[in-house]
This record gives C-alpha cells, sequence and structure tokens, in this order.
C-alpha cells in the first residue's frame, strides 16, 4: 500500500515531538498546574482555518473549547508552545476522555449516565457527587481494588493458581493435583508498575489511590508479570506485546476466584472462539457492573501508559466502551460465565482486553477447570 | 487470503497513517468479517491527501473505519500513568 511519506513525520520531527509530548505530559497535565477542561495530550499536526498543516504540533485534548480565550484566567489558557520546546500546541475538542480526568467522575452508576452524560455546563462546577472510595474487602473478590503501593489502584480480575501437574499450554489442557500457590490476577501496570516494581513489592487492597496502606491493606507480594515493550525505549514496530498481565500470591484465606455480581466462572474461552459480536460483562473498580459486545479480535492496538509511553499490543479483543480508568484488571466474560479477556486499556469509544489464553499460557496459571465450547 | 493474513499484510502500513491507532477483524451488521481500522478521530476523506486515506478494501475484504479515541491504559488516572 502507497503511504505519502511526506505527509508522515520525518524520524527527527518524530522525536522532537515526541519530547514535546512528553514535556507536555509533564507541564500541562501536572497535578499542579492541570488546566479546566484539559483532559488529554496527543500529537498531530497544527491545524489552521479547518485544514491540516504540515507543522508538528502538540494537541492538546480539552472537553469543550472556551472562547474567548480571555474569558479564562490567565493560568487556565492554553499555551501557544509547549513550555520550553519550540513545538506549536494545537486545541482538540475530544469531549469527556475518562482516563484524563483527574477528578473523580462525578457518578460512573452506569454504562447509560456515562453515555449520556452532558458537557458540563460550567467550568468551575463542583462534582455532583463524590462515590464513595471503594472499600478494603477480606477475603478480596474480583471487581475490587488493588495496585502495586507505588499505583494508584486497578481492579483484580479473579484469583488464579500455578498450572496443575499435566496442565499444558498448548494443547491448552488443565490437570489435576494440589496447588502449591494462589495468586490475585491484574495487569503489569498495576501489580508491577509497568515494569518499575520489583518481585515481591507489597500489593494493597484497596489501591492507594482508595485509601490502602503498607502493611495493614497488604494483601500480597508481586510475584511475577508479562515485561511491556514501551516507546520510545523500543520502536513500536518492535513490540511483541500479547498480555498486560501480573499475578500476586496471597493468603488462600484472603482472596476468593469469584467475581462480584458475575459470580465464579465456569470455563475459559480459547482464543480461537473469541468472536465478533458476542456479549460480554465485567465487573470493575470504577464503573462496576458493565455490559459490552466485542467489535473486533486480532486487533493491534497502540495504547497509551502516561508519560509519552506507547506500547502496541496485538492479538487483543476490542469491545464497545465498558470501562474508564481504574477498571484496568477486570476480567471480560460471557454472559454465561465464560472468561475471555483481561481488560487493559479503553477509550471513550472502546475496551481493550488481552485473550485469557495468551494470559494463562504466559502467566501459567490457571484460571478455570473447563474450556469454552 | 485469509482475512488475518491480509490484515497482517497490511497492518503496519495502516498504522503509519495518521490518527489510526488499531488494526483488527471486526463484522458488519449482517456478520460479514471486515477489517476494522480505529482513529482517534474521522476526519472527512476531502480533508487527507489521497494515500492518508484508509482504503476502502484490501486484499478482497471491506474496510470499516471506526472511531476510537486514544486508547490508554486504564488504571485510575491512567492518563497521568501514576
Amino acid at each position: 500500500m502507497g503511504v505519502d511519506r511526506e505527509m508522515l513525520l520525518s524520524q527527527e520531527a518524530a522525536v522532537t515531538l515526541e519530547e514535546a509530548h512528553a514535556a507536555a505530559v509533564d507541564h500541562i497535565l501536572n497535578r499542579e498546574s492541570r488546566r479546566p477542561n484539559v483532559v488529554g495530550v496527543a500529537v498531530g499536526k497544527k491545524w489552521t482555518n479547518g485544514q491540516p498543516t504540515k507543522e508538528p504540533a502538540v494537541l492538546i485534548l480539552v472537553t469543550h473549547k472556551v472562547k474567548p480565550a480571555e474569558a479564562l484566567p490567565p493560568a487556565a489558557r492554553i499555551p501557544e508552545r509547549v513550555p520550553d520546546t519550540d513545538t506549536v500546541t494545537d486545541v482538540y475538542t475530544v469531549g469527556h476522555l475518562f482516563a484524563g480526568q483527574h477528578q473523580p467522575a462525578p457518578h460512573y452508576g452506569s454504562q447509560i449516565v456515562q453515555q449520556n452524560m452532558p458537557p458540563m455546563p460550567d467550568l468551575y462546577a463542583a462534582p455532583v457527587a463524590v462515590p464513595a472510595r471503594p472499600a478494603r474487602s477480606r477475603p478480596a473478590k474480583g471487581g475490587h481494588s488493588v495496585g502495586h503501593m507505588a499505583v494508584t489502584a486497578g481492579t483484580i480480575a479473579t484469583a488464579v493458581y500455578d498450572f496443575l501437574l499435566d496442565a499444558t499450554a498448548t494443547p491448552p489442557v488443565s490437570g489435576i493435583g494440589i496447588p502449591g500457590r494462589f495468586y490475585l490476577l491484574s495487569n503489569n501496570h498495576v501489580l508491577a508498575n509497568s515494569n518499575d516494581a520489583a518481585i515481591g513489592d507489597s500489593i494493597l487492597q484497596p489501591g492507594p489511590f482508595d485509601g490502602g496502606t503498607d502493611p495493614a491493606d497488604r494483601i500480597g507480594s508481586l510475584t511475577r508479570y508479562i515485561p511491556l515493550a514501551f516507546e520510545p525505549d523500543i520502536p513500536r514496530d518492535q513490540h511483541d506485546n500479547l498480555v498486560d498481565a501480573a499475578i500476586a500470591e496471597a493468603r488462600f484465606d484472603d482472596i476468593d476466584r469469584e467475581v462480584r455480581w458475575i459470580g465464579k466462572l465456569r470455563a475459559w474461552q480459547p482464543r480461537a472462539k473469541v468472536t465478533v459480536g458476542t456479549l460480554v460483562q465485567k465487573t470493575g473498580r470504577t464503573t462496576n457492573y458493565t455490559v459490552g459486545r466485542i467489535t473486533a479480535v486480532n486487533a493491534t492496538v497502540d495504547v497509551g501508559y502516561g508519560g509519552g509511553r506507547v506500547a502496541r499490543l496485538r492479538d487483543q479483543i476490542l469491545t464497545t466502551n465498558m470501562s474508564a480508568p481504574g477498571d484496568s484488571g477486570s476480567l471480560v466474560s460471557t454472559l454465561d460465565g465464560v472468561a475471555v479477556g483481561l481488560l487493559c486499556a479503553g477509550s471513550p469509544q472502546a475496551t481493550v482486553a488481552n485473550q485469557i489464553e495468551h494470559v494463562r499460557s504466559l502467566l501459567r496459571v490457571e484460571v478455570a477447570e473447563l474450556m469454552g465450547e | 487470503m485469509t482475512i488475518e493474513s491480509v490484515r497482517q499484510k497490511f497492518e503496519r502500513d495502516l498504522l503509519r497513517l495518521p490518527n489510526v491507532v488499531s488494526v483488527g477483524v471486526g463484522a458488519t451488521t449482517d456478520g460479514r468479517p471486515v477489517i476494522q481500522v480505529g482513529v482517534t478521530r474521522k476526519v472527512p476523506a476531502s480533508r487527507l491527501r489521497r494515500d492518508e486515506v484508509v482504503p476502502s478494501s484490501l486484499g478482497g475484504y471491506q474496510v470499516e473505519v471506526v472511531e476510537l479515541g486514544q486508547p490508554t491504559a486504564e488504571s485510575e488516572e491512567g492518563q497521568d500513568g501514576r
């Protein structure tokens, strides 16, 4: 397929832009200097009079534009250039991106509420209601808050155990015997701080953002994770990421494989049998119980991990939007209780999940004893 | 060629196009498989140069462009990564 290289960014421009993007993330998404309405930062081209120019730009994503800019206090205006760089900015309206919200969203009670959420009426309107922080629970189930001590919070998928005798990844067969150890399953970026954690680090339930402290709320310790390749360290064309997954060993009595509102998974689905159109459910820390539909499989997706890092994940499941920040790690299952995916990312329009078969075979843990049909 | 082999063949080129964030296999409402290309936002073809436009078919399979926004890891405050 022919691609016009001229319109694409040169290597040099891409590096400059990557640096500007990182600077913009630092400055503009910074906790202290966060501006009203800003929900994200991306890279692209400057648009002028409705037309794209050739000038690379850092896009500042906002829920809605405020015109004229003078209506905003000076500190709230978007600078013409990314601070400390020569790269221009462009303001781009995207509506409410859940990933960028600094405040807990007013209410994530249901999917319908999210989709019908009206534009924020007033720049400085107070949140309508602040939901109660997810609580500590023992035993902790799938759907509860969890996090590495240096991470905010994500979700427990379910409890798992090491492959039993005779269990194999290929062909996928469960075994028989007495498991040595039991674990919580979630994402690398939730339990292993995106590769930055050490084996044995404290895992807290609830996660630190939800009030979990060490050692009072320590539920287990990081046991293993599948490392993620990230840009800019490794160019995304060279990534071979299949899962964003990790496990933390916990006391058997402190964990429960049941998923809140869903119950025990009766089986896990081999990847070849995960099909577009299937209805799926998940319970997560932020949006609680949601239902979605699989819209794509075999998907290669570029996922932002903050700080300018991008991981290209392949063989992913895409669903209609059924999640928000904090739901990472949720187990995605069919409506009749067959595990299909490990939720790891999302956007306002879609949710991304790893194939549970890859999670199982790479971590060598059993999610359920039966295979889906 | 199977739709998956066609998808794999064009994946890297498609992911280099502006705004493209995913390339997968989806289906039409009547169940026919399509190559599904996810973009951060849809842009009218008239605003793109010819070679920036996602082709309407590849290897005999229909290509569907869907607006996904920017996929991000979903820990709490995922945009900050912490």
